[in-house]
């Protein structure tokens, strides 16, 4: 027989339809039983399937293996038998084949996720993955068919899984669609077709799903975005349930119609999913008989992906930005963070520079002493998880890198290679494993050259290492280097004939822009003026900060600019000579300013204005108003202001927490000038989330408030022990013991410390409070008072405070 | 979210200033989230008052929750979290003073667990819903009469300790932005009929 592949070049093959429902209705597959296993109790219905199919026209049968993983046939108590049911599934359909039909291993999803959707690591899954396959294969398949996937990243494991077995086995890979536009998990048909085109799957396809018009869709959508075969395997329609029996919608004849309709968009290969029987595939052969497949439109462009999106470098995304903000270098609270195992920084910095308009994010976590193996693929899974832009990974250890490339949930660019042989030995086979596009450095173990033709030269020589891996052109990128102008002026020159002279040999660019202005001042307008140049020149990518807005504006506008040496010796001349610029300072308003001091200082109270109510003090200090009338005549009025607003529900929590912020800042310049016992004694509070609980915000509300009333408190924290507590009480004299608690299962807490207290005999007042603890729930315990909120604390510590004097 | 920070919808007037410092402490808060959460799905018996996970030998007391999976063979058990970061930059806040803004993120936080919550049960019931179940509204433990007690169990058999979840001898779990709760999953077409008036009915027959 023919090679499949080299019949496709010219025919369209038909793959059979459904198993499981056929066996279904032969009987010999109980409910809930486990398909697979009648590879071992019942070889001669499963042959009695494939050889019905190979007579209604099949020209590959599909094995009965989809559920063969070791983890789902664990499910069924069968893991031990997998090797014999995947070794048999593809003897009995080889023997039903018999030279007239080709036979496709077939493999499903393992139904345990990989990280971070689930606790599989990727290379558990590969390996799984793997055992399954090359049974698969010594039991004789002549493809391996990779249906039915969600997640692109077990995809990705199962199709390693299969060059691990062999390089050389036609695969086929193929994702489910929901609906036509997403896979479950997120994953458009546009982004599975970049990574598996990049990863040379021989045919990328679709199955399943609610029916054929779904899968219109979804085929219109892979095909600009490969040359490879595309495949088409629909569900008789969505099932439904009649008369207690399920039901496909499709009839042959209606599933036949669509089979035009695909042949017609290019589809190569054409078969049945659920529900469909030997008569759908019989009247598919019948109506593709003698049809061969529309040519394809597919034109080769640099691309990435992540798990949604695509990102393409075309004329109406020319340049691309790469964000480079997550990087260690010079940023000393990033290092910490990487040191430490976490990650914040890194998501904040996605988040930004998305929001900014980055294409892609670089990522590179290196920093000494930490292992960046670990690292990266955490820092990447953080990234992934806030962002939709496709990953540039950027590190110098090739173990780091393809820790990496797991984690990738797309079709990522490897920053970088460059001319070293170890660097090429290493990385471009993992570019080609893991479907990657790479970024090459013009350099070598002799450094940077110092023309733009030798620089050309080294990409030349990187580029055809990579073609011989079978690393398209397209995916390419060539750094051509920029060196700090201060240093070497000349080097500006070669740097941007690199890039014309790369352009004109079909290789894209890219350029760390921001290098140029190193060591001088006005590193911005400099930044701007050479990426503008560089972009007259031809730069395709740049690697920038998106926060410098003046960069965005670069790209957007696209100046028309002479690619001229006097054009480059006019940019030179204006970085390396910068007129001092005037220091113009403006004279700031602020708003407000008109109004008098005491109205401003209300104003501050009443709307949290933490930034000038400080200023506003010193500026009611030196009119005179003395330090205690400002406090009783305005801010403690103020306050109970905010107070009657939040009981009326005019203002909302974080604007009383705000107003009490804005006292404090204020009190805390005052307490300068308030000589000690000027000031009017009302109380102490000893106040403590009790033991086991830790939770602290509420307390510290009620403290905020509190405090600017004229309390004096002492805040014991949370998780404290009654002991502690009373100890404190007793030591700081306090008129009143706060106790607060979240749970119903810490507020018992409370009790004990009021037991202890009556215990003892010592006759502090108690308030309690927080969110599960009820007026009826203080009352039971014997605590004096309870407050619902930190305003409603303030009048009943008045009234307690009352009492105890 | 609001209404956690005591919002009520016509009468609190807040300024566009106020409004900007939320949404500025809930972006922070979109950098902090870390979700990660674990699930299985379980054959249960359901009595009156009982409900038993025999493969796991767990037994939980509560007729509010055996209520809600009446007619239920099998059930789900998860517990979802935001991760150790949000919490963590609430307490920095609380400890730098910043009272308003740790109170604002740490609502954040609540909603966003919450949100969470409502995305694991939807992967549950669309998982369910293809076996051929249906799947009942979530309960926690704490609930009703469901004690908080048994959270710990409900962690360990989910080994919570995996995705970084943890409880503490006072029953609250770490990070503290973290959920459990389960789910009824009933087969189709054998829900039973409610019979709502019964009690009613009853007494006026005698």
């Amino acid at each position: 027989m023919k090679k499949i592949l080299a019949r496709l070049k010219n025919e369209i093959l038909i793959y059979d339809g459904a198993l499981g429902t056929v066996l279904q209705e032969t009987g010999a597959l109980k409910a809930g039983a486990c398909p697979e296993e009648l590879n071992l109790s019942r070889p001669d219905i499963l042959k009695a399937v494939h050889l019905d199919y190979i007579k209604a026209g099949a020209d590959i049968i599909e094995t009965n293996s989809f559920g063969g993983s070791r983890l789902k046939l664990a499910a069924y108590g069968l893991e031990k038998e997998a090797d014999r049911i995947n070794y048999e599934a593809a003897r009995i359909a080889r023997s039903a084949a018999a030279g007239k039909a080709y036979v496709a291993g077939s493999v499903g999803p393992l139904d345990r996720q990989i990280t971070p959707l689930g606790d599989l690591t990727f290379d558990e899954a590969v390996k799984i993955f793997e055992d399954q396959i090359r049974k698969l294969k010594e039991g004789g398949c002549d493809i391996i068919l990779l249906e039915t996937f969600a997640d692109i990243k077990e995809l990705k494991a199962a199709f390693v899984a299969a060059r691990h077995v062999d390089r050389k086995i036609p695969v086929q890979a193929q994702m489910t669609f929901e609906g036509g536009e997403r896979s479950t998990y997120g994953t458009s048909p546009s982004a599975f077709a970049v990574l598996f085109n990049s990863l040379g799957s021989d045919i990328i396809g679709t199955n399943c799903s609610t029916g054929p018009k779904e899968l219109v869709k979804v085929i219109k959508e892979i095909s600009p975005y490969t040359d490879k075969y595309i495949s088409c395997l629909p569900n008789a329609g969505l099932p439904e349930l009649r008369g207690g029996k399920t039901f496909f919608p499709e009839s042959p004849k209606s599933f036949a119609k669509y089979a035009v309709e695909f042949a017609g968009l290019g589809v190569n290969l054409i078969g049945g999913c659920c529900g469909t029987t030997p008569e759908h595939i019989n009247a598919l052969k019948k109506i593709l008989r003698n049809k061969r497949p529309a040519k394809r439109k597919y034109l080769p462009a640099f691309r990435l992906s992540s798990r949604t999106k695509v990102v393409e470098l075309n004329s109406m995304t020319r340049p691309l930005i790469i964000g480079e903000r997550i990087n260690p270098t010079g940023k000393k609270e990033l290092q910490d963070e990487i040191k430490s195992g976490k990650t914040v920084i890194i998501r904040r910095e996605a988040i930004e520079e998305t929001k900014k308009g980055a294409d892609i994010l670089d990522v590179n976590v290196g920093v000494p002493g930490t292992r960046e193996q670990e690292t990266i693929a955490a820092a990447i899974e953080a990234v992934q998880a806030v962002s939709e832009a496709p990953i540039s990974i950027d590190s110098a250890n090739t173990a780091a890198i393809e820790e990496a490339l797991k984690e990738v949930a797309g079709k990522p660019l490897i920053n970088s290679v460059n001319g070293e042989k170890d660097k090429i030995d290493s990385i471009l086979p993992l570019a080609k494993k893991y479907g990657a596009a790479i970024l090459v450095l013009a350099l070598d173990k002799c450094g940077i050259p110092k023309d733009a033709k030798a620089r050309v030269k080294i990409a030349d020589y990187v580029i055809s290492k990579a073609a011989a891996l079978g690393i398209q052109k397209e995916d390419i990128i060539v750094d051509p280097l920029t060196l700090a102008i201060s240093a070497e002026p000349e080097q500006t020159k070669e740097t941007l004939k690199a890039i014309k002279e790369l352009k004109k040999k079909g290789y894209s660019s890219s350029l760390g822009v921001s290098n140029v202005s190193f060591g001088l001042p006005n590193r911005r307008k400099i930044n701007a003026d050479f990426f503008s140049l560089a972009l007259a020149f031809g730069l395709d990518l740049a690697i920038i900060n998106p926060s410098d807005d003046n960069m965005f504006w670069v790209a957007k506008q696209k100046k028309k600019r002479v690619t001229t040496d006097a054009e480059i010796n006019k940019f030179l001349k204006t970085a390396l000579n910068p007129v001092q610029e005037a220091s113009r300072k403006k004279l700031e308003v602020k708003p407000g300013e008109h109004k008098d001091v005491k109205t401003r200082l209300k104003e501050a109270v009443l709307y949290g204005d933490k930034e000038n109510i400080v200023s506003y003090i010193e500026e009611a200090l030196l009119q005179g108003i003395a330090p205690l009338e400002i406090n009783s005549k305005i801010l403690i009025p103020s306050l109970e202001i905010v107070g009657e607003k939040f009981g009326k529900r005019e203002y909302f929590l974080p604007q009383v927490i705000l107003s009490a912020e804005a006292v404090q800042r204020a009190f805390g310049r005052l307490k300068k000038e308030i000589k000690p016992g000027e000031e009017e004694d009302k109380g102490t509070i000893v106040i403590a989330t009790v033991e086991g609980d830790i939770h602290d915000i509420g307390k510290n509300i009620v403290i905020s408030v509190l405090e600017n009333h004229g309390y004096k408190i002492l805040d014991l924290g949370r998780g404290v022990p009654a002991d502690t507590i009373i100890k404190e009480a007793v030591k700081n004299k306090a008129d009143i013991i706060g106790l607060s608690a979240l749970m119903t299962t810490t507020m018992i807490q409370m009790e004990r410390v009021i037991k202890e207290l009556k215990k003892k005999g010592y006759n502090f007042k108690t308030i309690v409070g927080g969110a599960v603890v009820t007026e009826a729930f203080a009352k039971e315990i014997g605590a004096s008072a309870y407050a619902r909120d930190a305003i409603e604390a303030v009048n009943i510590v008045k009234s307690l405070m009352k009492e105890r004097r | 979210m609001l209404s956690r920070l005591k919002f009520a919808k016509y009468k609190t007037k807040a300024d566009k200033k106020i409004l900007d410092f939320i949404s500025g402490v809930i972006e922070e808060g979109h950098s902090l989230i870390g979700p990660k959460a674990a699930y299985g799905i379980f054959d249960v018996a359901v009595s009156r008052e009982v409900v038993r996970f025999a493969s796991v030998n767990l037994t939980i007391k509560s007729s509010a929750l055996a209520k809600r999976l009446k007619g239920a063979g099998r059930a789900a058990l998860f517990v979802c979290t935001i991760g150790s970061d949000f919490v963590d930059m609430v307490n920095k806040y609380v400890t730098k003073g910043e009272v308003a803004r740790a109170t604002v993120l740490d609502a954040a936080g609540s909603e966003a667990v919450e949100a969470l919550a409502d995305y694991i049960d939807g992967v549950i019931k669309t998982k369910a819903k293809a076996d051929g179940y249906a799947a009942t509204a979530r309960f926690s433990p704490g609930y009703g009469d469901w004690t908080i007690f048994d959270q710990v169990k409900v962690l360990k058999i989910l080994k919570s300790g995996k995705i970084g979840v943890k409880a503490t001898k006072s029953y609250i779990m770490l990070p503290e932005k973290s959920v459990t709760a389960c789910i009824g999953l009933v087969k189709k077409g054998q829900r039973p009929i409610r019979k709502v008036y019964e009690k009613n009915i009853s007494p006026l027959k005698k």
